[in-house]
């Protein structure tokens, strides 16, 4: 997760700080990427299939009959199915929820987090910033993963909302460095100054005027993190830290697949899914990264 | 008008940019030249094509998406526009150098400023590295930086920015060069130390009988040092003339609104005259004159034709109907 | 220099203290008793749970057990794990384990990354540089576990060219699948950063004065354009390798590799508080160190960053 951020962070940080596309040029010249259309018309499916599975399958995907364990593809079940002999192909459309609802929320949160406290520690040098940064230099110290593992193995029934929070608490770090970059870039150009000098109180002016021409860059790094996100919570999930059964989720799913090589189907269908929904994300966040170009604007 | 060799000469250069909105034309039939001894000044506003003009000749112009659509530019007969990449480079940073504006990021920002100076001597005349070394520390020395010899090993960002515009100088008078091509050198400095910093130009100018071509926007860098100077405006030459017959009677309506609005005791207290405008986007010329828009000369007829560039006197070129009439046909071109 | 890396040390160990504190305060608050846990459905006579319990300080307070624990951390003194595995024979078997896979994993990500990044910059929008973006782009793009998987199965248990897990077959040959698609994976964000970085320096203008001194492209590229443009990537390193340690966690699970990471899991699934802080500070003493090595190595090649 942080190499991707680091990566991201490098590329995003060119952004233009005080040059903002309005919503609808961004639209109009996202739009124009093919690329972009077919990744969105994905995405739309997917969460279609988080938000309302039925439409996908009509099979229960719990509807399970031991005798056709780990059988392949027959009529009326393309996918196969599962060791209890379920409809393989109704559990990997029921999977999507999980991965749909985490990436987004804990992204967002991550994005609103990171990004207040990028503000508040980039606008207010001394104390705040001190606090803030030495508390991300702490998490920085320690293995993110360690930290998940260990909280999300204290809390007996995991929601999804737990695993958020707990992604939440441990993942801004990298979000709010880049975000207090930029503040710190943004904080002392003239309409700022200007705005300060006139009485504008503090937390409007970071409202108004400097959060929306800072957050270029971290809205890149987020856009192009959600797909990892994704990935994330399937890994923690297979390390039975995550959803716990009777949840389903592609996460439950690898691990299963993985003590049942010899099935490779088990594996097949949610790894298509799950990297055809990062790949998606992906590429969205890379033409929305391009769009924001300002070198690429002229 | 001096009469030493004619070093560097340039005719009807057009420089072309390919952008994702079409192309643009930056530069269009310039021609200028200069000599042995001669200081000329190439002077415009930012988007005039005076710093791509040069910038193409030397090859240094990132090319694509810059284009070299016409024209020459010879070194004592020699054109660096049609040689190979492998000739030009035995002129360019050897008998034509450059200095550029902006001395904190036109230096290696990880290399001492000795291994930068000492690197033209490696290259262009094979020294070992510490006579190459010792080369530098004497070139620190001649552009008058005190202790030179202890601040060979110094890095950029450990001078301050006039000490960094020697350096620049130091570099690129290293190895005697016949041309020196200033790009603004003195823009991003303070009055006094853009002062300094012309003088030694003109001292060591003096000293190599070298040609110096100054780019330059400030009308009073052009006063004070220029002997002839090339006016440019949108990518056009609008007026070539000796320095102190352009600022006696400017011939081109540009010019004049420049000198117009130079700050002097004359209009103390009164308000500053300016040019009324802005200069057009390279995207957006306007037909015939580029300047009509802004002239207050501007008849009709401006708009059908782009002015050529007529001789109105000996040494004297300008491009507008309104001052070289119909009598004066003959093209300098 | 002495001075600068001193420092370093010196607040490295305020930060190190919170470190370990909150990681050991996480395992203490972890519900449910270890030791019978351990003991699953047996019923332990009282007196030897008692005797246990202070074997491993668990009667004693939350900060003395903390204290006890970091105590035994710096005199050498590690103890053995709940199960009774001496836990310094552990370490000696098991960090070989992780440096290997770690450093073959960085050996085909540098090789490749710097090699690709480089080649890409230098001729960006040619052919090359148009398929690693793409190629770059996927790989970033890929979650590690289906990565992994998919290649443990093509490769181990399909085409049978690698084992399927384990270290049976020590080294080079038990490690180059999972290292190699950990390198994979690491390989695409090393090459875009340096191919992005490349792609910014060329267009300093310090590079133009290189071409108007008459050089040749071959020493602007590599005397100039590359030891500005490998700066951002020098940091990488520290983001890189500290992020090596939770990587661990999952491939040695999927691959069966007997390392520090599969120490960890298993301790953090056992609540061994003591096993977790030990691993935890081994980690943090590694990110300090790593990090202040990158901090010199940026040092000595940016002069604007050199410490007095």
């Amino acid at each position: 997760m942080s190499e991707i951020q680091a990566v991201v962070g490098a590329e995003a940080q060119e952004l233009g700080d005080g040059r903002t596309l309005s919503n609808r040029e961004l639209l109009r010249a996202l739009l124009r990427k093919p690329q972009f259309v077919l990744c969105s018309l994905l995405l739309l499916v997917f969460f279609a299939m988080a938000a309302v599975p039925r439409l996908f399958t009509s099979v229960d995907p719990r509807l399970c009959e031991l005798s056709r364990s780990r059988q392949g593809r027959s009529a009326g079940h393309p996918f196969g199915f599962d060791i209890q002999g379920c409809d393989y192909f109704a559990n990997v459309v029921y999977g999507a929820r999980p991965s749909v609802l985490v990436s987004i929320i804990a992204s967002f949160g991550v994005f609103l987090l990171a990004g207040s406290l990028g503000l508040l520690a980039g606008y207010f040098p001394g104390f705040v910033d001190g606090l803030i940064s030495r508390t991300a230099d702490v998490l920085f110290a320690v293995p993110g993963l360690v930290v998940l593992i260990v909280i999300l193995n204290s809390v007996p029934n995991r929601s999804i909302w737990i695993i958020v929070g707990v992604i939440l608490l441990i993942g801004w770090p990298g979000g709010m460095r880049l975000m207090r970059s930029t503040v710190f870039s943004v904080r002392n150009r003239e309409y700022v100054l200007a705005a300060r000098s006139t009485g504008v109180p503090p937390l409007r002016i970071l409202r108004r005027h400097v959060f929306p021409n800072a957050m270029a860059p971290l809205l890149a790094m987020t856009t192009l993190g959600i797909g990892g996100m994704v990935g994330l919570e399937a890994a923690l999930t297979f390390l039975g830290v995550g959803l716990q059964p009777p949840s389903i989720s592609w996460g439950s799913q690898f691990g299963v697949a993985a003590a049942y090589r010899d099935t490779p189907h088990l594996f097949i269908w949610p790894a298509l899914f799950i990297s055809t929904m990062t790949i998606s994300f992906m590429i969205i966040g890379d033409s929305i990264r391009d769009a924001l170009d300002p070198k690429l604007m002229r | 008008m001096r009469t030493g060799e004619v070093l560097l000469q340039v005719e009807d250069l057009s420089v072309e940019f390919d952008t994702p909105r079409g192309t643009v034309r930056a530069v269009d039939g310039v021609s200028w030249q200069v000599r042995a001894g001669e200081t000329l000044a190439i002077l415009g506003e930012s988007g005039s094509g005076k710093s791509v003009s040069t910038q193409a000749l030397t090859g240094i112009l990132e090319m694509p998406p810059g284009r070299i659509v016409s024209g020459t530019a010879k070194y004592r007969g020699e054109d660096l526009i049609a040689m190979s990449v492998k000739e030009r480079r035995k002129i360019v940073g050897d008998r034509i150098t450059m200095v550029f504006q902006d001395s904190l990021s036109a230096l290696n920002p990880v290399q001492s400023v000795g291994k930068q100076i000492a690197e033209c001597y490696r290259v262009h005349r094979g020294m070992s590295r510490t006579d190459a070394m010792r080369r530098a520390a004497e070139m620190l020395d001649q552009v008058r930086i005190p202790a030179a010899a202890k601040r060979v090993n110094d890095y950029p960002h450990e001078f301050s920015g006039g000490m960094r515009q020697r350096v620049m100088l130091a570099m690129a008078l290293a190895l005697d060069p016949d041309v020196l091509i200033a790009d603004e050198p003195t823009t991003a400095l303070d009055v006094t130390v853009q002062a300094q910093i012309l003088e030694l130009i003109a001292e060591l100018q003096a000293e190599r009988d070298m040609g110096v071509v100054l780019i330059t926007h400030d009308l009073g860098v052009v006063a004070d040092v220029a002997d002839n100077v090339v006016v440019m405006y949108a990518g056009h030459v609008v007026e070539r003339a000796a320095t102190a017959e352009a600022l006696e009677l400017p011939m081109h309506p540009y010019t004049e609104g420049l000198l117009g609005s130079m700050p002097s005791a004359d209009l103390k207290g009164q308000e500053l005259p300016t040019i009324p405008g802005t200069p057009p986007s390279l995207r957006a010329i306007p037909s015939g004159c580029a300047f009509r828009t802004r002239c207050k000369l501007a008849i009709e007829q401006c708009a059908h034709e782009v002015p050529p560039l007529l001789t109105v006197a000996p040494g004297r070129d300008a491009a507008c109907i309104r001052r070289t009439g119909s009598a004066l046909k003959e093209a300098v071109r | 220099m002495i001075r600068f890396v001193l420092r370093r040390v010196l607040t490295a160990i305020p930060i190190g203290f919170i470190v370990t504190l909150g990681v050991f305060a996480l395992v203490f608050a972890m519900p449910g008793d270890p030791l019978r846990e351990l003991a699953g459905d047996k019923p332990i006579p009282a007196a030897v749970l008692a005797a246990k319990r202070a074997q491993f300080h668990l009667d004693q307070p939350f900060i003395v057990q903390y204290l006890l624990s970091m105590k035994d951390i710096f005199t050498g003194n590690f103890g053995t794990t709940f199960a009774g595995a001496d836990i310094a024979a552990q370490l000696r078997l098991r960090i070989p384990v992780t440096l290997k896979l770690t450093l073959l994993a960085n050996a085909f990500q540098w090789t490749l990354g710097l090699l690709f990044g480089i080649y890409a910059g230098f001729r960006r929008n040619g052919l090359v540089d148009r398929s690693l973006l793409l190629v770059t782009l996927v790989l970033l793009a890929v979650p590690g576990l289906v990565a992994y998987f998919a290649a443990q199965y093509v490769f181990a248990v399909e085409l049978k060219w690698f084992p399927v897990s384990g270290v049976l077959q020590g080294f080079p040959h038990s490690y180059l699948l999972p290292a190699l698609v950990i390198g994979l994976l690491g390989f695409a964000g090393l090459a875009r950063l340096m191919r992005t970085s490349i792609v910014e320096t060329v267009n300093a203008d310090f590079v133009k004065t290189a071409r108007a001194k008459g050089l040749g492209e071959q020493r602007v590229l590599w005397k100039h354009i590359l030891p500005n443009a490998l700066l951002p990537v020098v940091t990488f390193i520290g983001l890189d390798l500290a992020g090596m340690f939770g990587g661990a966690i999952i491939t040695e699970s999927i691959f069966n590799l007997p390392g520090l990471g599969q120490f960890m899991f298993q301790a953090i699934k056992l609540k061994e508080g003591g096993v977790v802080v030990l691993l935890s500070t081994l980690a943090f003493v590694s990110f300090i160190l790593i990090n202040l090595a990158v901090d010199v190595l940026y040092g000595i090649l940016d002069p604007r960053v050199r410490h007095v």
